[in-house]
């Protein structure tokens, strides 16, 4: 503030004042303000509503705009050549096995998968994620599963969410079947047919469990009734003519749930391209342990290709043998076309550390085994 | 604005929900509360006479600018006008109020405080006018800052402020535009309610018997322990408040007062002032909720969207970490080349936030539409001085300190009390709060 005792910014100063200070500076052009306000206005509007109808494909917009919605997968067929679209049947029977994970964020994010493949010294051939019902088909999830060079499993749950409790009746498989959900499930089925890629879906898992709401044993289900909502679901997809979906029917291994009938789960050959398996290695020693007895269930019901949709080890002193022998086990068992690793932590949704990754000896066996198997072509 | 949108869409479908998305529609729902408040606003219109004593506390302000800001008060005619020279002797001040004909008055004790009660005592009108020895009074100053009055309810009045030749650099065209912005939009909604929460001390009016009747307190009170000597102005408000009389902002009234032009003074002013208004609403947090809780809204806000922005920080800092860049940006259609890609996203994004400030400080830009250009250089001052000084204000506000831009002023209270950490541990909370929820 010494500035003041500068005869020069003294002058300064009282020029400006003399000059600006009428005393109604307060009331100025209320006109100039509404011109101002109602420009911007319209200029924002107008982006904001064009930034959204790009990425919106249902609203109506002026040509420029509905020209820059990107096509279905626009970004991988612009790489230098045009890749063109596999059809289903080249994928439902693959020549070697397929390394898939799960991770917190994937495909959403590139970093994940960018990291298991560093530490596994594999890069995953297929990338599993989950969608509820309360969800729209999303095609950017599939285009980016096939940026990162895999296959895209959704796990596609008939619920609203574990926070919604295990019984979620609004879900229960005789409404799915008798048709209540078909607007949803028809909108769904274009979105899948449209963008044309191959979805590999795995719809309502763990159906042999009681720990989903879509259990016949919870919501008021009652036997029969998961059956008849698979095939319901299945013939909305063909009526749509949504072809490019492998069907995935999934049950968990019967160790916990011996009782349970799958024969009586399954929807039939007509319906289902290959059959997941979810097992996990808990106390087991060796994977054979774990799968076997289930495998032996299921071939008596089917000779359709096997995936194991989910696995991982319980932390401890057995999770590195445990899978070192599952490899093993894998190459044993040519019905069995891969397998999807469940790599998370309590922290980004496993019941425990299920992750490869999770110490170094565990992460010395993984690396071994993947580069002892001949895995599936990228796609 | 164009990360706020795409954020909303995510949010909206996949329920997951964006920090620096909170932080925008705090703001935007903020500024719509102020701007639909701030609609009903009208300045008071019919003359009121009464009897004014302009107190003028004043440290070492240079002689020129003194006697200069004395003679435009004088011009007007006040009851009478009181400059209490306050420090070391100051015969130059002395002088100079000889000269315009004030009546002065000296004491050793440094310090703004006291310099006010020495000059309430000493008033005898019926309304008080504190003025900052740095203030310049325009034409009609104090006829249009004595008519709110006329209504016996209100109990304290400020004027509109402005900053002199703001174009001079960059720091002033940033004060001015804050001055501006406060003048138009949080000022006017805050007198709707009566209850302007802060009247700035550049000038300010109050009842001579409510300042007399809280001196005692001005003087003493304590709160986490301490007696903060800043502030002063906010603290003659909450107590003009708890009186139950109403506060309101008189538009048609304006002084010009200077801005520091050098960074470190304006880092200090901010920091003080950041600790002044977060200590005091603390303290009137209370009282806001039972009585004025779209106040309390305000004043929370203020103390809370900086917090907000750090969550943001560490959720845009995880992402970069990680390398989780795809997800918001997947749907929008950009071309494969990678340079490409982030010319045109910044540049789309850059456009659309202007636009969009446009929009929000239109009441000063439409005035001042050359002050755009200065934007990017006010939202860097605002992110990086700013926001970190507020934050660091919020966590020191216990501690004793004196005025940071007088060399001769009040130095602070030598005790401290195990209080001090309380605002510490809030601070803490909400920091961790903020990043945890982010990342």
């Amino acid at each position: 503030m010494s500035d003041y005792d500068d005869f020069a910014s003294r002058r300064r100063q009282t020029a400006w004042l003399l000059m600006n200070m009428r005393p109604s500076s307060g009331q100025r052009p209320r006109s100039r303000l509404r011109l101002w306000m109602l420009v911007h206005a319209v200029l924002l509007g107008s982006l904001v509503y064009g930034v959204v109808a790009v990425v919106t494909p249902g609203l109506p917009a002026p040509p420029i705009v509905a020209s820059l919605r990107p096509e279905p997968l626009r970004r991988v067929a612009l790489t230098p050549a045009p890749v063109p679209v596999p059809s289903k049947s080249q994928l439902v029977h693959p020549t070697g096995k397929h390394f898939g994970v799960s991770t917190y964020k994937a495909p959403w994010v590139s970093g994940e998968i960018d990291r298991v493949a560093k530490l596994s010294g594999a890069h995953p051939t297929m990338i599993e994620y989950f969608v509820k019902w309360t969800e729209p088909f999303r095609p950017s999830a599939v285009s980016l599963c096939y940026r990162q060079d895999a296959l895209p499993v959704m796990s596609w749950e008939p619920w609203a969410g574990p926070e919604h409790g295990l019984d979620q009746p609004a879900y229960a498989l005789a409404r799915i079947a008798s048709g209540r959900y078909d607007a949803y499930i028809t909108r769904f089925a274009k979105g899948v047919r449209d963008q044309r890629w191959p979805v590999v879906l795995r719809f309502a898992h763990e159906m042999n469990g009681f720990w989903y709401p879509w259990s016949e044993q919870r919501s008021g289900n009652r036997p029969g009734d998961y059956v008849r909502a698979w095939r319901h679901v299945r013939a909305v997809f063909d009526r749509v003519g949504a072809t490019n979906v492998i069907w995935v029917w999934s049950p968990n291994i019967i160790r916990a749930v011996p009782g349970v009938s799958l024969r009586a789960l399954y929807p039939g050959d007509r319906y289902v391209d290959w059959v997941g398996v979810v097992g996990y290695g808990v106390r087991e020693l060796t994977a054979a342990a774990t799968f076997d007895p289930t495998l032996a269930v299921l071939h008596r019901i089917t000779r359709r290709p096997v995936l194991i949709t989910e696995t991982a080890a319980q932390p401890g002193p057995a999770k590195a043998l445990w899978a070192a022998d599952f490899f093993r086990w894998l190459k044993r068992h040519h019905e069995v076309i891969g397998f999807i690793w469940f790599e998370r932590n309590r922290a980004t949704g496993g019941r425990t550390d299920w992750r490869f990754t999770a110490d170094r000896r565990t992460l010395a066996a993984f690396r071994n085994g993947i580069a002892r198997t001949r895995l599936a072509r990228q796609v | 604005m164009l990360t706020y949108l795409l954020e909303i869409r995510a949010w909206l479908q996949t329920g997951r929900v964006y920090p620096f998305a909170v932080f925008m529609t705090l703001v935007w729902s903020l500024w719509l509360l102020r701007v639909t408040l701030g609609r009903f606003y009208r300045p008071y219109k019919r003359r009121f006479h009464t009897t004014t004593s302009v107190v003028i506390p004043v440290v070492d302000e240079p002689v020129a600018l003194f006697s200069f800001v004395l003679a435009r008060i004088v011009a007007q005619r006040p009851t009478e006008v009181i400059a209490v020279i306050n420090g070391p002797r100051n015969p130059a001040l002395e002088q100079v109020c000889n000269q315009v004909g004030v009546w002065w008055t000296w004491t050793p004790t440094p310090g703004k405080r006291n310099a006010v009660r020495i000059g309430v005592e000493a008033a005898s009108g019926e309304l008080i006018v504190l003025v900052d020895s740095d203030t310049v009074w325009t034409a009609s100053t104090l006829p249009e800052l004595v008519k709110p009055f006329r209504d016996p309810r209100v109990g304290g009045v400020t004027t509109r402020q402005r900053i002199l030749d703001p174009d001079r650099s960059v720091l002033t065209r940033w004060a001015d535009w804050l001055e501006s912005v406060r003048s138009e939009y949080s000022m006017p909604a805050m007198s709707v309610l009566g209850t302007v929460g802060c009247l700035p001390g550049r000038t300010i009016a109050f009842r001579r018997r409510i300042l007399l009747d809280c001196m005692e307190a001005f003087m003493r009170e304590r709160f986490l322990g301490v007696f903060l000597e800043v502030s002063d102005d906010r603290a003659l408000t909450n107590y003009t408040l708890k009186a139950g009389y109403r506060t309101v902002y008189q538009s048609t009234s304006l002084v010009y007062t200077d801005a520091p032009t050098k960074l470190w003074k304006l880092a200090k002013q901010q920091y003080r002032w950041a600790r002044g208004s977060q200590y005091n609403t603390l303290r009137m947090l209370p009282w806001m909720l039972r009585h004025t809780p779209v106040l309390a809204v305000f004043y929370v806000s203020d103390i809370v969207v900086p917090f907000v922005l750090i969550g943001a920080f560490a959720s845009w800092a995880e992402a970069l970490a990680t390398g989780d860049k795809w997800d918001l940006y997947a749907d929008f259609p950009l071309p494969q080349v990678p340079w490409q890609a982030l010319v045109i996203t910044l540049t789309l994004a850059l456009v659309m936030t202007l636009f969009s400030l446009a929009i929000r400080f239109g009441r000063h830009f439409a005035y001042r539409p050359r002050d755009l250009v200065y934007l990017p250089a006010f939202m860097l001052i605002n992110t990086t001085l700013l926001m970190p000084i507020r934050i660091a204000g919020f966590f020191r506000m216990a501690h004793n300190a004196g005025w940071g831009t007088r060399s001769h002023g009040y130095r602070g209270d030598a005790r401290s009390s195990p209080l001090i950490v309380a605002p510490y541990l809030i601070g803490c909370t909400m920091l961790l709060g903020s990043v945890t929820l982010s990342v």
